[in-house]
């Protein structure tokens, strides 16, 4: 509702507005077939009557305009930009972009990356259901490692894990981060970031881990966590573990850093794999780690963690019981209170349908969607935890050029209203 | 059924009067707060809607009332989820009218403060752009383009990818 036009109909102008067309419905009912349809003045219709027929926008006030716009997806919303001039100043106002702030979340976005060299490819849009060619911001090159939160997403340069961007993938607004302190290059590093709605304030986590050089079943973990009100990076925990390292999966849910760690060296545990939370406002010291481990529901081939709702997911590969290498199946679990339930598992005709699935895939999440690819082909599932429904994506309009070519990919929440 | 017999009579701008229950009324915020400032045994102006426009209005306020009525009686139960659903069909049915009485329920919907009917319409309306082209959307509403080729030019190759046709 429109909070600053109280009610009265002698001081609102709305009300004014209304009447005066109400004025013109009642002159025009004589004649129009239709009551509010009517024609440029002059202009006579086959049977010689005048009617009036006006720009109905004409009739509707900015602050209903501002409302109507903001239900757009935002493909149409950039479209409707360059409807007027009115409609454009409209859908770039401060007030336009509050409204949008308070419309539910937007159906995440599945970038695709079509190219190893360039950060280029297309963008599924689930809502209007299209692939948009576009390149991504403030990256040269697509062997970065990406996170992203609530419209932001954070890259991270691969090789020296340095380089830190923060951008809007849709404005293409983007901030080159203050570097983090690098102590040494680290064999493995999982990147994360986590957006406050309210605020637009952001924090981005680090997972480096290193081979402790003469002992290569003991590995070397620091975290590191990047506040943007504060602008800095603070080494909140280096500890050494054994038998486990850390990957490239991490994520922060209702500010919990959770990442997978992977078995190394020594005795075999049950499973290859397992998952640390790590409460990022309640930093303790030494020894934190081993007492936040949580077993994973099963043998594994590979695990993909996400953050639907402030819930965490974990989308795994479901390994073979002799052979807990080659993938069976694809799972989906939810972890409430350290306890992972499965939601879903992918029916078998859809795990078909990706052909040779490898052990590995690429996946992510938020919000009710989850969004499943294989490294080796541009077809993609989506999976709605709400409705439980799975779907393939409409047809991506990249063809595999040759044998060896991989895709892989993201997904973000698409938001004008935040930059980093 | 609503046991409240009680009504009050509106009238619109062409001076027709219409009925409805206390129940639909406070649908309205608007109706709600003249009746509390002024009392239920006047007839409450409503100069700003037409009568065409009141009509409609009056069979969304009764539609929701009934179905709130129900929904408290069995305390949810004959309700349900598939209820929901159903009120969100008939609200879906009931816009699909034409443009200018549209865009007047929405007017009617935000003076008479009537946040779902708003909502509803709305959404209606942004359905109806959504998709569409510029050229597409201008002619839906009868717009004027008052851009240049160049200015409109530029906006499209600002964000060119949202102009990709299908």
């Amino acid at each position: 509702m429109t909070p600053s036009k109280k009610v009265f109909p002698s001081n609102s102008t709305m009300a004014g507005e209304t009447s005066w067309v109400s004025h013109y419905c009642d002159d025009s009912t004589k004649e129009a077939k239709e009551c509010n349809s009517f024609l440029e003045i002059g202009d006579e219709d086959d049977n010689g009557a005048v009617a009036f027929l006006l720009d109905l926008n004409m009739i509707l006030p900015d602050e209903l305009l501002e409302r109507i716009l903001a239900y757009l997806p935002i493909a149409s919303i950039f479209r409707a930009g360059s409807v007027c001039k009115r409609w454009h100043e409209i859908v770039t106002s401060e007030r336009f972009f509050w409204h949008l702030s308070h419309v539910l979340p937007h159906k995440p976005w599945y970038f695709m990356f079509t190219s190893s060299n360039e950060p280029v490819g297309y963008a599924f849009d689930p809502i209007l259901r299209k692939w948009y060619s576009m390149k991504l911001p403030c990256i040269e090159t697509s062997n970065w490692s990406i996170a992203s939160s609530c419209g932001l997403v954070c890259f991270m340069d691969k090789d020296s894990g340095s380089e830190l961007r923060v951008c809007n993938p849709i404005t293409r607004c983007s901030r080159k981060l203050e570097e983090p302190p690098v102590l040494k290059f680290s064999d493995y590093s999982a990147l994360a970031i986590s957006v406050n709605r309210e605020s637009h304030s952001y924090n981005i986590a680090i997972i480096r881990s290193k081979q402790v050089p003469e002992n290569f079943s003991q590995w070397d973990i620091s975290i590191l966590i990047y506040n943007s009100e504060r602008v800095t990076w603070v080494t909140t925990l280096t500890e050494v573990l054994n038998g486990w390292r850390g990957g490239e999966e991490s994520v922060i849910c209702n500010g919990v850093l959770y990442f997978l760690v992977y078995s190394t060296g020594g005795v075999l545990p049950e499973n290859r794999h397992a998952l640390i939370a790590y409460d990022i406002s309640n930093r303790s010291t030494h020894g934190t780690l081993m007492r936040s481990f949580i077993p994973v529901p099963c043998s594994l081939t590979c695990g993909r963690l996400m953050n639907l709702k402030e819930k965490l997911v974990m989308v795994g590969g479901i390994g073979k019981q002799d052979h807990p290498d080659i993938i069976k199946g694809i799972g989906i679990w939810v972890l409430n209170d350290r306890k992972w339930d499965e939601i879903a598992r992918m029916p078998h005709r859809f795990f078909q349908g990706f052909g040779e699935l490898d052990d590995v895939f690429a996946s992510s999440g938020t919000d009710d969607l989850i969004y499943i690819q294989s490294y080796g082909a541009p077809a993609l599932l989506i999976f709605d935890i709400n409705h439980k429904q799975w779907k393939w994506s409409q047809k991506c309009p990249v063809t595999k050029r040759f044998p060896l070519q991989l895709f892989t990919g993201f997904c973000f929440e698409p938001r004008l209203e935040i930059a980093p | 059924m609503a046991s409240s017999s009680k009504t009050i009579t509106v009238v619109s701008s062409d001076g027709d009067e219409f009925e409805m229950t206390m129940k639909a009324a406070e649908q309205s915020k608007l109706i709600t707060h003249m009746l509390d400032e002024f009392g239920v045994s006047d007839k409450v102006p409503l100069y700003n809607v037409n009568s065409e426009t009141m009509a409609k209005v009056m069979e969304y306020c009764k539609k929701h009332a009934d179905h709130e009525a129900a929904k408290e009686e069995d305390g949810g139960a004959a309700i349900g989820a598939g209820g929901e659903e159903e009120l969100k069909k008939w609200d879906d049915e009931f816009l699909k009218v034409e443009n200018g009485l549209l865009f007047n329920i929405i007017l009617a919907a935000n003076y008479l403060e009537i946040k779902s009917l708003l909502d509803s319409s709305c959404q209606a309306v942004a359905d109806m752009i959504k998709g569409k082209t510029p050229e597409q959307i201008r002619e839906i509403f009868n717009i004027k383009n008052d851009f240049t080729p160049e200015e409109e030019a530029k906006l499209r190759s600002e964000n060119e990818w949202a102009f990709q046709e299908d």
